[in-house]
């Protein structure tokens, strides 16, 4: 594709509403085209789900750092794993 | 962490024996999602494992009881799974409370359809974090490693995006088409997700 895609085009390659040979075509044309691969950018797409997925890494970081809580909880389930293997363990006296 | 089985098939190898492996891969899952919970919802640290440990008891239990694929009740485990964790949740916050009120001699009250509210909110904002997580990790297996770290360092951590071109010898418009796939391919994912949550 030499010319520049229209905007409609390019705004469903960014929501990847495109089949894979025009999705292929518009894509080599932004490899070498930096207005378009601009253009693109700035169409800001996925904003919500940009947002969402930086907060859920920032949770994920701030629960990682507590690696020894996740360590002794998997100790502790590996324990009750192996009892369970063991036909029942003393939780399933409780049921 | 990364999980490697689609929840209704792990769901039900757990329903069908399920080995240590998927056990693990069970806890791999949710036990840091069960862990945010107890704590969004404001359990003492000495408290939270109490919660967390109850509740995959619990699972335990269920799957032990279960006679009946999980395939057609999918949605039923997350409503489940919200259920017992805020049930334990709840309990462990009253023996707590107990404990407070006998040491400090006072009485100490909550607002039970508050505390209720709350911790719906927490349980629904975890639930979601981590099947983006999930998503996320999926999407992470099925790229090329290198277009992934150009996403993550651009995209999620918002590293200058010439320096990001720089750093994997690539040019800004390959960067911003790796952030563009990798949004699509998210997108899908979650949205299988969803659905196979029912």
């Amino acid at each position: 594709m030499r010319r520049c895609p229209p905007a409609t085009l390019l705004d469903r390659y960014a929501a990847g509403a495109l089949p894979g040979p025009d999705a292929d075509l518009v894509e080599s044309h932004l490899v070498g085209c930096a207005a378009c691969a601009d253009r693109l950018e700035r169409l800001g797409m996925a904003q919500d789900l940009l947002e969402q997925l930086r907060d859920a890494e920032s949770a994920r970081a701030e629960l990682g750092s507590d690696l020894a809580a996740l360590s002794s909880l998997q100790q502790w389930f590996t324990t009750t794993l192996s009892s369970v293997a063991g036909r029942g363990g003393p939780w399933m006296e409780h049921e | 962490m990364v999980t490697t089985v689609t929840s209704p098939s792990l769901l039900e190898e757990l329903r069908a024996g399920g080995n240590q492996e998927a056990w693990q891969e069970f806890f791999q899952r949710y036990a840091p999602m069960l862990l945010a919970i107890a704590r969004g919802v404001g359990l003492r640290s000495s408290d939270v494992d109490d919660a967390v440990q109850e509740t995959l008891v619990a699972v335990l239990r269920l799957f032990r009881r279960l006679d009946q694929p999980f395939d057609r009740t999918r949605r039923r485990f997350k409503a489940w799974l919200r259920g017992v964790v805020l049930h334990k949740v709840r309990d462990v916050q009253r023996r707590a409370l107990r404990a407070q009120r006998l040491a400090e001699g006072m009485a100490t009250c909550i607002d039970p359809h508050a505390e209720a509210e709350r911790a719906q909110a927490v349980f629904e904002l975890e639930w979601q974090r981590n099947r983006l997580q999930r998503a996320l990790d999926e999407v992470a297996r099925e790229v090329d490693p290198a277009t992934f770290q150009e996403f993550e360092l651009y995209a999620l951590q918002g590293q200058n995006v010439d320096n990001v071109a720089d750093l994997f010898e690539t040019s800004r418009n390959a960067i911003y088409i790796a952030k563009c796939r990798i949004l699509c391919r998210l997108k899908e994912t979650v949205a299988r997700l969803e659905q196979e949550e029912g």
